[in-house]
């Protein structure tokens, strides 16, 4: 009695504890990026800043829909004032001329130092002359009205010429001064949020604003929002994610209590057998929360479902207690082979722990704590809370002649089972393995295909490549991005790519800054420089005197510096563009319209400009992802050897671990063969799965062998696997119908791989074969040979 | 992040409504005497398919001391083409076709979309409808006024749209029946640019 009080009492006592920390303590997190790998060298990891924080990121596309044109183009210009009002966005352009001239203004401010046309010739009195009398065929021009409000500061041109030079070559076209698509039928805006692309909560913030001030300007309008960003859409995943989680776990959870409730008939004991798995949970989540200072929704989703393999432990317990028995002697019957369970468990996924994927990792520490703490639970206080007067249903009889009529013939139908899917995966000719993280994206292919088809109306970069210059200084960085200038200009005019953002047209550096101030001329230089140029000339004296200011101001000015860009379009591109990781400055060079990015890799390189690099995203992320792979295969085989470790010395001996742990690697290799076959390549998530599924399988043969060892009635046996795997099936069957690709692999593959193991078990090793149907020409090796020598009952009781 | 458009939208206000307003061709026909009745005008208008004719352009702006002065060639080809080339001193074209305008110099050649600049686009829809000889459509984007009688007429147009008003003040256009003489533009900061318009030497084609 004393011994139940203790455990009892400790017990309850831990299980309040992590409730306190688990409702007060914890955090939740579903960025999805958090299944993405860290990356290991510095363009992979200048890859995942961009991917996650970059420009790129924050920038939001959006379509105004389902009106007339002149009312969108009405609406998308207020839409943009109430957005550009909005401290939640940094930028805001809907092709307003309102907005077409702040960024003039903020060029024409800088316009000496961003001017590549900016040399001592160009301020000599024949510069200025030519420049003058260019200006003069400007005024007279198409362009003259423009032309005219520049004159006086501006008589060689240099706003104009930086402008068309950062200007895209190609725009949306314009219905009453906002931005449309080709048809006309979509305004388009473009806003960057001031949240970086990995910041949810801000992101989320700014798509709420954005929704807000959209109904505030919009009123009672027909017209609808359509918008897309790598932030909408890591916001939509963790939404979809999150709802995923919360309706499959709720699904499982009842499908298991059905299966219970049908098999005890006893709401209290339903309500003891899911003690264990809602405690290993619960310490679980407590032990990923205090490891990784969150816990990933997705991790938590797949913790849910480890109530299908934590409720088996007192399945075992329950289904297998006798009429005459004590649940202290069934426990003691059962723990050799729990302890077994839970090891096998923990070594299948204590190789997870390893894994570069912190959501993996997570999953990994999820389910070793939970499994021990459930397990610990079964053993240890489960007994103590079953009434004692509750013993389980006779086992019916039926079940045990459908096995029977394989008797014999289970190894045969295995190999066949083995050989058919060998066959057809090797026949679907595809490729086994899938690295493509798109692939992961739990997002619909039309959200995808909507992002893909506003940005290129939009002219907004590629997300899959782009150029990176990196240096040890700012300095270096910058002086790296110049020296590209030539080599894009030629690949742009050759068609290989589209348009170029390069950092240096909004921050040259130091030494180009420099270079041009010096080509400043001093005051009074200038002033005589102009004279000479002007005569002849019919412009009226005094025009230029803005002029003379300017570039006095610019010749004495401090340096331009991204601070003192702070603020301004030219400023938020710097910053969007330039970034400082680790001890080293990168800059990225965003492209359009790449032709053949193949290739790129190799053109760049062959420029021969130290520190300038083309990366593939797409490849890089592939190459990252299949470098995982192969560490997770690698952990999966650690995983195999040690369960068959732990095997080995439950067993005692090295051969029975073989008989015990070869259905299930068999089972394991059908569920490959089988997912191959069906036309699903293998992801990182479907390894992880196997994973899991090696050890949930082993505990299956284990209570197989166990039973078949100790002579336990047939009705019985198969009645507990039944419920195991009845619970099991449904939990990770659940996980199937997400639309979230990781769990939905996970699922799959669970699934598969316990039916499979399920079968093979019962194949290989059900029912104690008769020495007289024992087939003589079996392979020695098949375990269904070596249990002849074991002690064996071949009739249950409720047969006689 | 897609650049704002350039600026230059506003370049060519001026220009475009001088080109559109050119088009109000010389003609030969001659219909009726005084006094001026705008329905009969328009309906002179509305007879002409296509059309040549010979400009000389003069600028008077603010900042300089003498004007800037250009000679060239107009087309009009009905419904809604309209070119303007310039030969001295500098070659420049300009074609409109539909909503699409063209600009061609030295520089190289450049389209711009008419419904992306709502100044220019309101001047030349509105030109256009004067040389189609659409009276509403003329009322739809000036205030108008005729003066004189059919064989000495002034046309006086002040812009309606807002942007177009803060440019230009109004557009004074003269002409001898369905003849063009003269078309002059006022702009709002004085700066004046007047189109004397004279027979082209070729046939029209």
């Amino acid at each position: 009695m004393n011994a139940r009080r203790l455990s009892l009492g400790i017990w309850f006592l831990l299980v309040v504890l992590a409730l306190a920390y688990a409702t007060t303590r914890l955090s939740i997190e579903s960025d999805f990026s958090v299944f993405l790998p860290r990356g290991l060298n510095d363009s992979q990891r200048t890859f995942l800043a961009q991917l996650r924080n970059g420009a790129v990121s924050r920038l939001v596309l959006i379509a105004l829909e389902d009106d007339e044109p002149q009312a969108l183009a009405k609406l998308s210009t207020a839409f943009a004032a109430a957005l550009d009002k909005d401290p939640v966005f940094n930028y805001v352009n809907n092709g307003g001329s309102a907005f077409a001239q702040r960024e003039l203004n903020s060029i024409a401010a800088v316009r000496y130092v961003l001017s590549d046309r900016v040399t001592a010739d160009r301020f000599s009195a024949d510069g200025l002359r030519a420049a003058l009398e260019k200006r003069l065929e400007g005024l007279a021009g198409s362009a003259g009205a423009f032309e005219k409000t520049l004159l006086a500061s501006d008589p060689t041109g240099e706003t104009l010429h930086v402008l068309q030079r950062l200007t895209p070559d190609r725009q949306p076209r314009r219905i009453d001064d906002a931005w449309f698509d080709e048809s006309g039928k979509s305004a388009l805006l473009v806003v960057e949020t001031r949240a970086s692309g990995s910041d949810l909560a801000g992101q989320d913030e700014a798509l709420k604003r954005l929704g807000a001030d959209f109904a505030a300007v919009r009123g009672d309008g027909p017209a609808r929002m359509r918008y897309s960003s790598p932030g909408a859409m890591a916001v939509e995943s963790r939404t979809l994610i999150a709802r995923d989680v919360a309706w499959l776990s709720l699904l499982s959870t009842v499908l298991v209590l059905l299966i219970l409730g049908s098999v005890y008939r006893s709401p209290l004991v339903v309500l003891v057998c899911v003690v264990p798995a809602i405690s290993g949970l619960l310490a679980g989540i407590v032990a990923v929360d205090l490891g990784f200072g969150s816990v990933h929704a997705i991790a938590l989703g797949f913790g849910a479902t480890l109530l299908g393999e934590a409720v088996d432990y007192p399945s075992y317990l329950l289904t297998q207690r006798r009429a005459d028995e004590s649940m202290r002697d069934t426990l003691a019957r059962i723990l050799p082979m729990l302890r077994l369970a839970v090891a096998t468990t923990t070594f299948g996924a204590l190789a997870l722990l390893l894994s570069h994927f912190s959501g993996l990792a997570q999953l990994g520490l999820l389910t070793v704590v939970g499994v021990v703490v459930a397990g610990l639970v079964t053993a240890l206080v489960l007994p103590h809370l079953i009434p004692p007067g509750w013993h389980p249903r006779a086992a019916p009889a039926r079940p045990t002649r459908l096995p029977g009529a394989f008797v014999g013939i289970g190894p045969r139908v295995a190999i066949v089972l083995i050989v058919a899917t060998t066959v057809m995966a090797l026949a679907a000719r595809r490729s086994w393995w899938d690295d493509d993280l798109a692939h992961m994206n739990p997002l619909p292919a039309t959200v995808l295909a909507q992002d893909r088809q506003l940005r290129q109306v939009l002219n907004a970069p590629e997300v899959g490549s782009l150029l990176v210059a990196g240096g040890a200084t700012r300095e270096e960085a910058l002086q790296t991005v110049e020296l590209l200038r030539p080599a894009l200009e030629r690949w742009q005019a050759a068609g290989d790519i589209g348009s170029f953002t390069l950092v240096s047209d909004y921050l040259p550096s130091a030494a180009t800054q420099t270079m041009r101030r010096a080509a400043l001329p001093e005051p009074q230089r200038l002033r005589s420089n102009l004279d000479t140029a002007l005569a002849g000339l019919p412009f009226r004296a005094g025009t230029f005197e803005p002029f003379l200011q300017d570039v006095e101001q610019a010749r004495t000015a401090k340096p331009l510096t991204p601070e003192a860009l702070h603020g301004s379009a030219l400023g938020l591109k710097v910053d969007a563009l330039l970034s400082e990781q680790g001890a080293r400055w990168f800059a990225v060079v965003p492209m359009t319209r790449v032709a053949s990015p193949g290739m790129m890799p190799g053109k760049v390189a062959a420029l021969g400009v130290p520190g300038a690099q083309w990366i593939d995203l797409r490849a890089q992320a592939a190459a990252m992802v299949s470098a995982y792979r192969r560490q997770t295969l690698v952990y999966t085989a650690i995983g195999i050897l040690m369960i068959y470790g732990a095997l080995a010395y439950g067993l005692k001996s090295w051969r029975r671990a073989i008989q015990v742990l070869l259905p299930v690697v068999l089972a394991l290799a059908l569920t490959t063969g089988t997912l191959v076959a069906s036309g699903q390549p293998v992801s990182i998530f479907h390894l992880v799965a196997l994973l899991l599924t090696l050890g949930i399988g082993t505990n299956y043969v284990l209570f197989l062998a166990r039973a078949r060892q100790s002579g336990a009635e047939h009705g019985g046996t198969l009645r507990t696997l039944a419920v195991v795997g009845g619970t099991t099936l449904c939990a990770f069957g659940a996980l199937t119908l997400s639309s979230t690709p990781v769990l939905h692999a996970i699922g799959m593959t669970v699934c598969l791989g316990v039916v499979y193991s399920l079968l093979l078990s019962l194949l290989l090793l059900w029912p104690p074969p008769l020495p007289s149907t024992l087939p003589s020409t079996l392979p020695s090796t098949l375990p269904s040979t070596l249990p002849s020598t074991l002690p064996s009952t071949s009739t249950s009781p409720t047969d006689a | 992040m897609t650049k704002v458009a350039s600026a230059k939208r506003t370049a060519s206000r001026c220009r475009l409504l001088a080109l559109a307003a050119v088009f109000l061709l010389p003609h030969g026909m001659s219909i009726g005497t005084n006094p001026l009745d705008p329905a009969e005008l328009m309906g002179l208008f509305s007879l002409i398919d296509k059309s040549s004719v010979n400009f000389e352009e003069t600028k008077h702006l603010a900042a300089l001391t003498a004007p800037l002065v250009r000679r060239g060639t107009m087309r009009y080809v009905r419904p809604e083409r309209l070119e303007m080339q310039v030969d001295k001193p500098y070659f420049e074209r300009l074609e409109i076709v539909g909503d699409r305008l063209t600009i061609e110099n030295r520089d190289g050649k450049r389209q711009i979309d008419l419904a992306s600049q709502p100044l220019a686009g309101v001047l030349v829809e509105g030109l256009r409808a004067v040389l189609a000889g659409d009276l509403s459509g003329v009322a739809r984007r000036y205030r108008y006024r005729f003066e004189g009688e059919i064989g000495a007429w002034k046309l006086e147009l002040e812009p309606l749209d807002k942007a177009a008003a803060a440019a230009v003040r109004r557009i004074d256009i003269e002409g001898s029946k369905g003849q063009l003489s003269r078309i002059a533009i006022e702009e709002i900061q004085g700066d004046r640019t007047t189109f004397v318009l004279s027979a082209a030497s070729g046939p029209a084609q």
